[in-house]
């Protein structure tokens, strides 16, 4: 019987090497095409008194983009004291040309989402949310939103986009954070 | 002699004297185990046994010793007789794995612990890794209720070893949340080797080995199985198993079968007071073995799938380091949560295929040559609640990380026969790997890896010395692809590892009753693809981490002694090591956080650094009175780092396990047998040696949980029933574990009454 184990130990070693050229890890996947990233927090202000005055502050997560050109990496957003602007929160992919835009699924999946603001260091700021979604009674989203200034001052402004799947209920505690910037506020 | 009067009463008997073939020597110390009567016989010292209380019928006779093949046998009672027992000689009594199912290690002066198939049903339903903690020395590292992976001396995942039914087990396993994929039903025994063992099992043995295995495939009827049924009230949780084998005869003799398989269901378990949402599990395996043996050669195949999905409580999900702050804060996890076997969004669906062949050869010089060939195929899908920004109804449904790797190893194994004391065994072995990820969140690059090993054991073994020294040789080659984010053309990184490693070891057996053992082990393991090429977020635990591409392999030494002694009333066994890694490759946190769009993380970096880990391990076992007896365990690891003067982060807590157990043997009703109960208290201290900033939390308080047992067996003329009701944490204490990952989220989980039936037919 040693034919019958010579025989198993030399199918053994063909399968081996069979096996041994199949090679699916040469082929790297590239990333998804649909597929966005969240790359970038830009807030955009328009002066509710006078629509030439718009306001645009941006950050841009520098280990995905090395090195973000000012425009997408501007973290700085000057407005007006005692005024008030309308702002819409836009999420971006910046990977792509021209820019993916997150926003869209981030409003396509708005009963899940809450984006939450806290003011620190001392701005003359409120900011109060405009938009709704369809919950059940309906709860604000904040891509929308009023800011308005008080007195001159300077300070921080924390935006978060809190994902909440299945447990949004206004409060900002459920949920992780998506995004989580500082920007500074200038009031002048 | 007399015949004894026949009929209910049981007052037969069966005794003779031990004989090994060939040289007609009578044996001491042959352990008898009658399967029917669930009793154990040892013969004396001039071996001569003797095993009364029989009823007339058919009972199996199972016989073991040292240095000898087991074997057994039916034995029809109908009068009180004389029989001698004949044993055979075991040429192979130094293996461990195996290819064959022989049972004794490969290196016989490391620690070994056995789990029997009776400690196997007492820990039945439960993950791998919950099941092997009864072991001093031993812990589990979890994520959540159903992810579990075993700690040996404070080492895991790829520094453990699993030899899965004698092929290594190969998945993802350098993930802590990555378990092992192995059903637990399919062993009769588990081995746990501690100490570092790579001479005999190849890289990854720093810590021990852990050997799942089946029971040898020799069924003794044509027909015959084993059924298992556990039903636990925490996570309503339920497993059902069943086994079947049989064998040939006629034309057929020699041939041999098996068919087994599992299914296990669980919902949401909860802790002492609140549910834990999404953290249901779904489990279905199957194993099919066939073998055909000979008198002097056999061949064996075995085809095994796992398949599970696990739910990944909810409120474990964090996006940054403020989140998982204000979860530790909460008494409470946010979203409450009710009953529900539902599994949403986050889970890690897996299967696991095995495929296996063996062939064994025994010389006319008794040496024997073994083959093994095997196949494994580990797919791993892991689904996060963060859907993907898109629109793509078809990107939403994909998982976010897909991880698909496929291993084919040979073995090539030679035993020697014994000659002058002398016995060797020696290897050759070989591994191809192919790793390939998909994924939405990148995490590790696709690779292939090959693997070759050679190695020699030699044992000198005379009267009550054994001495025994072994060397290996291992070379691997990892080529990594990547792809280069601008061009989109692929690129590859390669890089070789190869080391020596070595053992040398020797026991003594003062009498029957003492014996020590002393080894010096050592092992080694080349740096994982994450360690090696890691660049992201690591979920569930709010860290960046960053890899290192020109990390080094890590070697250990590892010093035990041990002393053992046994006796009819008294058994204490302990073990202290002293475990040396050098280059041990660890994630070292920056003092800098890294700022992502989704927050600020703390930063880790994979480098490397000499470490020791020392500790005991301790089980004593008393009999107060005959039926009554007292068992205490101790495990205490201690981990430090030599390069940075510090402690080392996620090491067991001091762990002690005192039970009384009272043996009621078959005081109960009617035909009910081996009564017993138990109880138990589990306690864990707290852990106060970590090192500072490289945790979000401090190490949580110790804790102290109350276990209970009851149980008995049921022979009958075709069934054997086996009864187990256990209650685990009975106070319903809340309390956390310092090695389970979820202690940042929730409490660990509240009281479990489980009730496990077993039947063999």
């Amino acid at each position: 019987m040693r034919k019958g184990f010579c025989l198993t130990l030399t199918a053994g070693l063909i399968m081996l090497f069979f096996y041994a050229c199949k090679k699916d890890e040469k082929t790297v996947s590239p990333p998804l095409p649909g597929n966005e990233f969240l790359t970038t927090v830009r807030l955009v202000a328009t002066n509710t008194a006078d629509a030439n005055d718009v306001q645009v502050a941006t950050i841009t997560d520098t280990t995905i983009i090395a090195h973000p050109a000012d425009s997408i990496n501007h973290p700085t957003l000057t407005l007006k004291a005692g005024s008030t602007y309308n702002v819409s929160v836009l999420f971006l992919d910046e990977t792509k040309t021209p820019a993916g835009n997150v926003t869209d699924d981030i409003y396509d999946r708005r009963n899940y989402h809450l984006l939450c603001f806290d003011i620190s260091g001392g701005a003359t700021l409120t900011v109060a949310r405009t938009d709704l979604d369809t919950n059940n009674p309906p709860l604000p989203i904040g891509l929308q939103d009023k800011f308005t200034t008080g007195a001159a001052s300077t300070g921080t402004l924390n935006v978060q986009l809190r994902h909440q799947p299945n447990a949004k209920n206004g409060s900002c505690d459920p949920g992780s954070s998506d995004a989580d910037v500082d920007f500074n506020i200038v009031i002048n | 002699m007399a015949a004894i009067q026949a009929g209910a009463q049981c007052h037969l008997s069966v005794s003779g004297h031990m004989l090994s073939t060939g040289a007609q020597e009578k044996i001491p110390g042959v352990t008898i185990f009658i399967r029917e009567t669930n009793r154990y016989v040892l013969s004396d010292s001039a071996g001569a046994y003797y095993v009364d209380s029989l009823c007339p019928g058919a009972y199996t006779f199972i016989v073991t010793a040292i240095g000898y093949d087991s074997s057994t046998l039916r034995l029809r009672i109908t009068k009180t007789q004389h029989k001698d027992l004949w044993l055979m000689a075991n040429i192979r009594q130094l293996q461990a794995v195996q290819v064959t199912g022989e049972k004794k290690p490969d290196i016989s002066t490391v620690t070994a612990t056995h789990i029997g198939a009776r400690q196997l049903f007492q820990a039945g339903g439960q993950t791998l890794g919950e099941t092997l903690k009864s072991v001093p020395g031993l812990n589990s590292i979890q994520t959540g209720p159903s992810i579990s992976k075993p700690v040996i001396h404070g080492l895991h995942s790829n520094r453990v070893l699993i030899l899965n039914n004698g092929v290594r087990q190969e998945g993802q396993q350098w993930g802590t949340e990555h378990a092992p994929e192995i059903d637990p039903f399919i062993a009769d025994r588990i081995t746990i080797i501690k100490g570092a063992a790579s001479v005999r099992y190849g890289s990854d043995a720093l810590a021990g080995v852990l050997l799942v295995e089946p029971r040898p495939l020799e069924p003794e009827r044509n027909l015959e199985g084993e059924a298992n049924l556990v039903a636990g009230s925490n996570g309503r949780s339920g497993a059902t198993s069943l086994l079947i084998q049989g064998k040939g005869d006629g034309w057929l003799d020699g041939f041999n079968w098996r068919a087994q398989g599992t299914l296990k269901k669980a919902g949401n378990f909860s802790t002492a007071h609140y549910y834990l949402k999404n953290t249901g599990l779904e489990e279905e395996d199957f194993s099919l073995t066939a073998n055909y043996k000979k008198k002097n050669f056999g061949v064996e195949t075995y085809y095994s799938q796992f398949h599970n999905k696990v739910g990944i409580f909810e409120g474990s999900h964090v996006g940054n380091v403020a989140d998982l702050d204000s979860a530790f804060k909460r008494s409470r996890p946010i979203t409450p949560s009710y009953f529900s076997y539902d599994i949403a969004r986050t889970y890690q669906q897996i299967v696991h295929k095995l495929f296996k062949t063996t062939a064994w050869y025994v010389f006319h010089n008794g040496g024997k040559i073994e083959a093994q060939f095997s196949d494994q195929r580990n797919k791993r899908d892991e689904y996060d609640i963060d859907l993907p920004y898109t629109t793509d109804p078809n990107i939403l449904k994909l998982p976010q990380i897909s991880f698909q790797i496929q291993t084919q190893t040979i073995d090539l194994l030679y035993h020697t026969p014994t000659r002058h004391h002398f016995t060797g065994t020696y290897g050759i072995s070989g591994e191809t790997q192919g790793n390939v990820f998909r994924g939405i969140r990148y995490l590790v690059p696709n690779f292939r890896n090959y693997n070759g090993g050679a190695f020699a054991i030699e044992k000198w073994s005379k009267d009550k010395l054994t001495l025994e020294a072994g060397v290996r040789y291992d070379y691997r080659w990892l080529r990594v692809y990547k792809l280069n984010g601008t061009t989109l053309q692929t690129y590859h990184n390669t890089s070789t590892y190869s080391n020596v490693t070595g053992t040398i070891g020797a026991s003594y057996r003062v009498n029957d009753k003492l014996s020590f053992t002393t080894n010096i082990g050592s092992a080694w393991r080349a740096p994982s693809v994450n360690e090696l090429y890691i660049d992201g977020i690591h979920l569930s635990a709010a860290s960046y981490e960053k890899g290192d591409s020109s990390l080094r392999s890590e070697r250990s030494y590892d010093f035990t002694v041990s002393g053992k002694y046994e006796s009819e009333r008294f058994f204490a066994e302990i073990a202290l090591y002293d475990n040396i890694i050098n280059d041990f490759i660890y994630a070292r946190p920056a003092l800098t956080p890294i700022t992502l769009i989704s927050g600020t993380y703390p930063l880790f970096n994979y480098t490397q650094a000499n470490v020791n880990l020392k500790g005991l391990d301790a089980e004593m076992r008393y009999k107060i009175l005959p039926r009554l007896s007292i068992d205490s365990k101790v495990s205490l690891v201690r981990g430090w780092n030599k390069t940075i003067h510090d402690w080392l982060i996620f090491m067991p807590a001091d762990r002690f396990d005192n039970s009384i157990r009272l043996d009621l043997g078959d005081r109960g009703w009617g035909a009910t047998k081996n009564w017993y109960i138990s109880t138990g208290l589990l306690t864990v201290l707290k852990q106060t040696r970590t090192p500072p900033n490289s945790d979000y939390v401090p190490p949580p308080d110790g804790y102290s949980l109350l276990n209970a047992n009851i149980g008995f067996e049921w022979p009958g003329r075709r069934h054997h029933w086996y009864f187990d009701l256990a209650g685990y944490n009975i106070t319903n204490t809340a309390y956390r574990d310092y090695l389970n990952k979820f202690r940042y989220y929730c409490d660990d989980l509240g009281i479990n009454v489980v009730l496990r039936t077993k039947m063999s037919f």
